[in-house]
């Protein structure tokens, strides 16, 4: 058994034995202390016919170099393939830029669905500060919309919002939304829970 | 036609370092082991180029080794394993150079003190004059048994490991079939072996004790 084993390894070495073997008999050579002994052996003999006169034998690396690793700690483990390095920013990359387009598209969305700018618009009082800022022909255009149930989420909200803007508001305004409302309940004395009575 | 579908079917070195390989990758260093026992010479060879102490040629020989180790899970077998490991050595033998006229140059030790400088000796494995003449020994050893083989075992070892031929070409040459050189080839390195035992025997121990 032996005696076929190192054969079998003298044949390995030359390249002539056979695939299936082969593949076997590396693996019982890395789990069997003897087999590699004479794998070994026989490479020593092979590195002493095969090198030149100048060059010194070089003996038993294997085991300071195992002892070595050893005290390394070190675990091989195969690199991902390149396209998973290069596919994981892209994917980081295309997930943002949905994320940014869907918020976008949602925002033009909500600015088309509520119309509580128009409102105030419709029932606005006089005021000195916010005239200058509100174009009044785009005022004047603005009807009444109030939006269907179905396409709010919450339409109990939604229809009480005093936060949200229309479209031409928005887009005559920079100023944010809710510094106007304060702007008009200073100007009527209010505090900002009662602005939902004056709107009405 | 048959002799090279044949052929084919044989595990080439290409396909027994990329089995090994595989295995290592996989944590199996015993399998790497066995990569290193097939190569520390030509490796020790090409490191011997550059430098010339034999116990420096031993030591970045290891860090050779070491370092294909690290980045054993870089190799992609593009290119063959030898070739890769070729490059390494050569880089950590000039790397090694580098460093070490570097350190000769930033050396203000006086040469009094040089005795006791460990720093000087950093990272080297001296082996003792015994370890270097069992070397010799072996040398000797293998060259004694081989020219004590018959005739036909001696002439068959002879041109597979010296003169590099393959199995069919030793065949043509000595006019016998692929399966008698196969033998011829097994015999006289088992024969080899025999004679090595008892040396590589007393070399195991003293490594295993000088650790």
């Amino acid at each position: 058994m032996s005696d076929k084993s190192n054969q079998q390894i003298s044949n390995l070495m030359d390249g002539e034995l056979e695939f299936n073997a082969s593949k076997f008999l590396l693996k019982r050579m890395a789990a069997d202390e003897s087999l590699s002994k004479t794998w070994e052996n026989y490479h020593l003999i092979k590195s002493c016919l095969q090198k030149k006169p100048h060059e010194p034998l070089v003996v038993d690396i294997a085991s300071k170099v195992s002892q070595k690793l050893q005290g390394q700690n070190i675990t091989v483990g195969k690199i991902e393939p390149k396209l998973n390095r290069w596919l994981k920013p892209v994917l980081g990359v295309g997930i943002a830029a949905s994320v940014a387009f869907l918020s976008v598209f949602m925002l033009q969305n909500q600015q088309v669905n509520t119309p509580t700018a128009t409102i105030l618009a419709n029932n606005a009082v006089p005021n000195p500060i916010i005239k200058p800022m509100i174009q009044p022909s785009l005022a004047s255009a603005g009807k009444t919309f109030v939006p269907p149930p179905s396409l709010s989420r919450y339409p109990s909200l939604s229809t009480k919002n005093n936060y949200s803007s229309n479209q031409v508001l928005s887009q005559s305004m920079g100023m944010p939304y809710l510094i106007i409302i304060n702007q008009k309940a200073k100007q009527h004395n209010l505090s900002p829970m009662k602005i939902k009575d004056l709107s009405d | 036609m048959k002799k090279t579908q044949e052929k084919s079917k044989d595990m080439s070195d290409k396909a027994i370092d990329s089995a090994l390989v595989k295995q290592a990758q996989n944590g199996d260093i015993k399998a790497f082991e066995l990569l290193v026992q097939r190569y520390q010479q030509k490796v020790g060879g090409v490191v011997s180029k550059l430098i010339k102490d034999y116990h420096e040629i031993q030591d970045v020989t290891q860090d050779v080794f070491v370092k294909v180790y690290n980045s054993l899970a870089k190799f992609r077998g593009d290119s063959a394993f030898y070739t890769w490991i070729y490059r390494i050595a050569i880089n950590t033998a000039k790397n090694y150079l580098v460093a070490k006229s570097r350190r000769i140059q930033n050396s203000d030790i006086e040469p009094i003190e040089a005795e006791n400088y460990a720093g000087a000796f950093e990272n080297q494995n001296f082996d003792t004059p015994d370890a270097e003449y069992e070397r010799q020994e072996i040398e000797q050893v293998v060259h004694a048994s081989i020219s004590e083989l018959p005739d036909d075992l001696k002439q068959a070892i002879t041109l597979r490991e010296v003169e590099g031929m393959s199995y069919e070409e030793i065949a043509q040459a000595m006019d016998c079939p692929i399966g008698t050189v196969r033998s011829r080839i097994f015999r006289a390195r088992d024969a080899v072996e025999n004679a090595l035992k008892p040396l590589r025997k007393k070399e195991y121990k003293r490594a295993n004790y000088v650790r």
